[in-house]
């Protein structure tokens, strides 16, 4: 399965300092995070369970534990191409705007291995 | 990827007047608007879910919101209706709690996203924000309120006049002498709100038309006696 958009995979050194930053969120039940052609209010960094993209409701990707998508495109205004569905039992951290742009001041060298272009 | 959006603007919002933050001014406004996320929504798409974790609030800025909640019967019943420069998840942002209802788009809407950590920044740093945010809380209690002793003291032919009223509150607009509802709820989504079943309701619109109170064409309702209805719903003010 090919991918058009950024997902990045976090290493467990990284997802411990971002812990220091963030608290796990736990999706009790599925929701639609993001519609085909919207921005992402948020990134996502999936800690357990499953996010699953879909275009014209056919499966393009699943997202799997320590990996993130959204951030990329929450800075630069850009549409994501695909649903992105998150199962009901699945944790995220969330990456806000206003976390990714404290992470750029305090923690440069982590948002960088992460690969968030700024 | 696919080429950045368009960014609506705070100061070009169809809604700029109406919202928390219309109050803020040049860099301020500015802010708000570098950093907010736009999105449209189509008939039908969710924005957040009741039991899943707030991260922020939505302002609206074009189009209408059901906002619901299921019950332990998993009966879904509508709770308000969000417009043109309202806002929602506000409340999940103080209280950090799970959403408590599910907001869904009833027709294609554009909705703005801020972070809650700029929402908390933003009512520390600005007056303005903060004492809108209260009144808004404010207005929600009052109207749920007004909505639980409505529930109480009114029967459903009261409510559906009530509701009417409401309607044209929020989203009257006055065309050829009659007040047109500019929104399209179907009858299972107005049943829903003032807490009775389809054919009820479909029984007290019918009677509403026959005594010359309102008129429909097509899924569009046309208020033709605001005093009558408001006889009919027995409020004195």
């Amino acid at each position: 399965m090919s991918k058009t958009f950024d997902i990045e995979t976090i290493q467990p050194e990284q997802m411990k300092k971002l812990e220091v930053h963030l608290c796990p969120k736990l999706y009790q039940r599925q929701q639609d995070l993001i519609y085909e052609g919207q921005i992402p209010h948020v990134g996502f960094l999936l800690i357990e369970g499953e996010i699953i993209f879909t275009k014209r409701k056919k499966i393009h990707h699943k997202l799997k534990p320590g990996q993130t998508f959204g951030v990329n495109e929450l800075l630069r205004n850009y549409p994501l191409k695909y649903t992105a569905t998150i199962i009901a039992g699945s944790k995220v951290y969330i990456l806000d705007k206003s976390t990714i742009l404290e992470l750029k001041e305090e923690e440069r060298d982590l948002l960088d291995s992460i690969r968030i272009a700024l | 990827m696919s080429k950045a959006s368009n960014k609506l603007e705070c100061e070009n919002c169809p809604s700029k007047g109406q919202g928390i933050f219309c109050q803020l001014e040049g860099m301020a406004l500015h802010d708000v608007s570098d950093h907010k996320v736009v999105n449209s929504y189509k008939k039908g798409q969710t924005l957040f879910v009741q039991g899943n974790p707030p991260y922020g609030m939505y302002c609206v800025s074009t189009g209408n919101i059901k906002v619901t909640q299921v019950g332990e019967d998993g009966k879904e019943s509508i709770v308000r209706i969000a417009s043109a420069g309202d806002v929602l998840g506000h409340r999940s942002i103080f209280t950090d709690q799970f959403y408590n209802a599910t907001a869904t788009a009833v027709e294609d809407c554009t909705v703005c996203f801020l972070d809650k950590k700029y929402i908390l920044k933003l009512v520390e740093q600005s007056p303005s924000v903060a004492c809108n945010l209260i009144a808004k809380l404010g207005r929600d209690l009052g109207a749920a309120e007004k909505r639980i002793s409505s529930f109480y003291q009114k029967n459903v032919r009261e409510r559906l006049a009530e509701l009417l009223l409401l309607l044209k509150e929020s989203h009257g607009v006055e065309e050829d002498g009659k007040i047109r509802l500019n929104i399209k709820l179907t009858r299972e989504e107005m049943a829903s709100i003032i807490g009775t079943a389809s054919e009820t309701l479909i029984r007290f619109m019918s009677e509403l038309k026959q005594e010359g109170f309102i008129e429909q064409k097509g899924k569009v309702i046309y208020i033709l006696d605001e005093p009558g209805l408001l006889d009919f719903a027995n409020i004195t003010y």
